[in-house]
């Protein structure tokens, strides 16, 4: 039995309105192709993200990471770092060279600046998600564990979810011409792995949660520290949650 | 890269809606324009409006034929449109393009039936070969063209035409819908936009009607019915009355408000849309034909018509260069500024060889004409008076 | 009665043309049925395989100690030094373009670049303070070292920075 219909058999068994519970090959890099074989349910997950700012150092491995982890095309990303230049209460200069995958220069003069910081940006996987709302043709969806994605075999590249996206995560993909966004690298985490940007970043600043399980040290952050969620008053409810976002972060 | 000023989300640089996205509400506009201005006179009984009614049933469906294009043009993936609708997602306003598309366009083909079934017959009649048996199946093999017949047809083509204003009004108000429901722009989120977009629409299909009107009765020599004439232009005013009023309206109060998004609109409006907003769509195209329009409906009685005929042409022709660069400026504009709130492109212009580019959008705009010019061919498309001149020719 | 009859007489092209119009209808809805996608609509408004296309994707990037088990040394020297958070895919690059089904495919390169240690370490507006970081030029002065692509490795061993101190 090939893998493909493994998998398929393994949807057919799941059967209407029960748990969806695919197996997934675990560990394929290191293991025999197929040796290692748990079963994910997605009814016993259910994510968040919870961005440290002020641990970040600006040195962008984690968008060098996703890049080479999902083949971003150039000029779009699915993730990317911003530094804020507060100079005074009007002025802030906000900068994200090639979405910072090269990291940052010195191009801005120290002076004056009276405070300055690096902000990490992805899909915030919101669970009223303006994209997936307006995709005409359900090729949009968000999985029982709380990932946002896109069926690249569905979608017909309308750019409809690009225009409602309020955070600008999403981009139509030059080659494949169908919308993409970030993952929270769902492949990664089923099987038991870190996204790749968490993995990647050296200083803990990009944290990966799971509500379901038990003593999760992200959730537990996100529900005692003073988080924040980008641009509330939309009412998307993101399930991607920032500590330490100055005023100016939207 | 384009040039950018201020900070932008990086995939906030591409105009992902190109012109062709611009052209569609045009296009659909221009057909909802035309079928309102040809039920004006089979369901509200305008009789002066009789030499058009005909015209603009038949100009409603050559647009509807062709507006589907810029839009397959620009999608990523034409060869899945259908999927709108095999598996439409009920939330999304785009996935009711499918059927409202679909039922407006057996809708308007009905209408087209039965308003020249009967001419239909008689070409049949008179036609030999393959033609004949192609209009006969047309016909449905059926030539009753008694009086009891035809009073049918009549009865037929009012409940469509009146069915049809809401149809018409629902397929242009989904698509002032699809950008005025969207909570990530500032410059789209509004529930104005339907009615805007309405509105124009009907604007844009009145200027058409009466340019058309006015080249083809040169062009065959028939003198222009001032009547008719001077009813459409009334009917251009009143709907351009109410456009400009609700397009500055939603201005003013963003301006007024000053809230957030008027930071970004505000700076749209003085910088990269001066020229295709300030400039085209509220002087040349709004203010101009309002003062001329003004002046042939309310002193039409101390003007010589061909005056008043250059007055109206002059006036259509501006005002269907105001709602395209009206949709310009909801579609282009509202993605000249980044979801940021703080980063502009300085310009978009399209390249004029491109996929999504301008040669192809003036092929899709002469594509509806030559559908005319078809159809002119086949029927008699211009009043009653013109189909007995096709039926004495005959005979 | 005979108005009726004779109403009928004229009305044949109108039957005609509903009987068109419900054959219609019946083609859309049946060719929309065959259509459907295997899986549509089972879990929420998309096709279930969608989300098997995902998880068929193969990591590019191994796990966070998947390099631990063919090379234990270098894993056991980067942990307990002052790099002990950094993904050895930082440095090097992923480890599927290393390994494959298990076995080495090609040679792992190593960026050897003053760039990479720039990335975190070069003083630039935005980084916490105490986050150690230094100005290049100053420093070199300081250490009297002389500049060269990869400098950095000059002195520092980038698996324990400081504590291999050349």
């Amino acid at each position: 039995m090939s893998r493909r219909t493994f998998l398929v058999s393994a949807l057919q068994g799941a059967g209407a309105g029960a748990a969806l519970v695919i197996a997934v090959p675990v560990d394929s890099l290191l293991a025999d192709k197929g040796r290692v074989v748990e079963r994910y349910d997605w009814n016993d997950h259910s994510y968040l993200f919870l961005v440290d700012i002020s641990r970040c150092i600006g040195c962008g491995m984690c968008v060098k990471a996703c890049k080479k982890e999902n083949g971003v095309p150039a000029a779009f990303y699915r993730t990317w770092v911003e530094r804020y230049t507060v100079y005074d209460e009007e002025t802030t200069h906000i900068e994200s060279p090639e979405g910072a995958m090269n990291g940052f220069g010195p191009s801005n003069p120290a002076t004056g600046a009276s405070k300055s910081f690096f902000v990490p940006k992805l899909c915030n996987h919101c669970k009223y998600t303006p994209c997936t709302q307006v995709c005409p043709v359900g090729a949009s969806y968000t999985t029982r564990d709380g990932v946002v994605m896109v069926d690249r075999k569905r979608c017909i590249g309308c750019g409809y979810c690009v225009q409602a996206c309020p955070y600008g995560s999403r981009y139509i993909d030059p080659e494949s011409h169908t919308a993409d966004k970030c993952t929270w690298c769902y492949h990664r985490i089923t099987r038991g792995m870190n996204p790749a940007c968490v993995q990647a970043c050296p200083k803990g600043a990009r944290l990966f949660g799971d509500r379901m399980r038990e003593n999760d040290p992200v959730f537990e952050m996100v529900e005692t520290r003073p988080v924040r969620i980008l641009q509330p008053e939309l009412l998307t409810k993101p399930q991607c949650y920032y500590l330490g976002a100055d005023k100016e972060v939207r | 890269m384009p040039d950018m000023t201020g900070y932008a989300f990086p995939n906030d640089i591409h105009i992902g809606w190109t012109l062709m996205v611009v052209l569609y509400p045009y296009l659909t506009g221009l057909v909802a324009g035309a079928f309102i201005c040809s039920s004006l006179y089979h369901v509200f009984g305008r009789k002066e409006l009789a030499p058009i009614a005909r015209i603009s049933l038949v100009v409603s469906a050559c647009f509807l034929a062709v507006a589907p294009l810029p839009l397959l043009i620009h999608l990523g993936h034409p060869e899945r449109a259908f999927n709108v609708l095999i598996t439409p997602n009920f939330e999304s306003a785009m996935a009711g393009f499918g059927i409202v598309f679909g039922l407006y366009l057996v809708l308007v083909m009905l209408e087209i039936y039965f308003v020249f079934r009967k001419d239909i017959i008689l070409r049949a009649r008179r036609s030999r070969g393959p033609l004949r048996w192609i209009l006969a199946a047309v016909a449905l093999f059926t030539y009753d063209i008694s009086e009891e017949a035809l009073a049918v047809d009549e009865k037929i083509v009012r409940v469509l035409a009146g069915v049809g204003i809401p149809a018409a009004c629902l397929l242009h108000g989904y698509v002032g819908f699809i950008f005025g429901a969207l909570k990530s722009n500032p410059w789209w989120s509004t529930p104005l936009m339907p009615i805007i977009f309405l509105f124009s629409a009907v604007v844009s299909g009145i200027a058409l009607l009466i340019v058309l009107y006015q080249i083809a009765m040169r062009f065959r020599g028939t003198p222009i019915d001032q009547n008719c004439l001077r009813s459409m232009a009334g009917w251009l005013w009143l709907f351009l009355i109410v456009t400009f009023s609700l397009e500055m309206l939603e201005v003013i109060t963003l301006a007024y408000e000053r809230s957030e998004e008027w930071e970004v609109i505000g700076y749209l409006l003085s910088h990269q849309l001066s020229f295709s907003f300030i400039s085209v769509q509220v002087v040349a195209g709004s203010l101009i034909p309002l003062i001329l329009l003004m002046v042939v409906v309310l002193m039409s009685g101390h003007m010589k018509a061909p005056l008043l005929n250059m007055l109206t042409f002059v006036a259509s022709g501006l005002l269907l260069m105001q709602v395209f660069s009206m949709r310009w400026n909801v579609v282009i504009g509202g993605q000249m500024f980044s979801k940021s709130l703080r980063g502009f492109r300085l310009d978009y212009v399209p390249e004029f060889f491109e996929k999504e580019g301008t040669a192809v959008a003036i092929v899709i705009c002469i594509v509806p004409f030559l559908l005319l010019l078809v159809a002119d061919r086949l029927l008699p498309l211009w009043s009653q008076a013109d189909a007995k001149a096709h039926q004495d020719e005959s005979s | 009665m005979g108005e009726t009859v004779k109403k009928e007489r004229h009305t044949k092209h109108v039957y005609r043309v509903l009987i068109i119009l419900g054959l219609m209808t019946i083609v859309v809805f049946a060719v929309r049925y065959v259509l459907i996608p295997e899986g549509w609509g089972e879990y929420g408004n998309f096709r279930t395989g969608a989300v098997a296309d995902m998880l068929e994707i193969e990591p590019v990037h191994g796990r966070w100690d998947g390099c631990k088990k063919c090379h234990p040394d270098q894993w056991e020297a980067v942990r307990t030094a002052d790099h002990a958070t950094l993904s050895c895919e930082s440095c090097h690059e992923p480890l599927s373009f290393h390994v494959e089904n298990g076995r080495r495919k090609t040679p792992m390169p190593t960026d050897r670049s003053y760039k990479l240690c720039a990335r975190c370490h070069r003083r630039i507006q935005g980084r916490p303070e105490g986050f150690p970081q230094v100005k290049i030029d100053d420093h070199l002065e300081e250490m009297g070292g002389e500049f060269g692509p990869e400098v950095c490795l000059d002195c520092h061993a980038s698996h324990a920075p400081l504590e291999g101190l050349r």
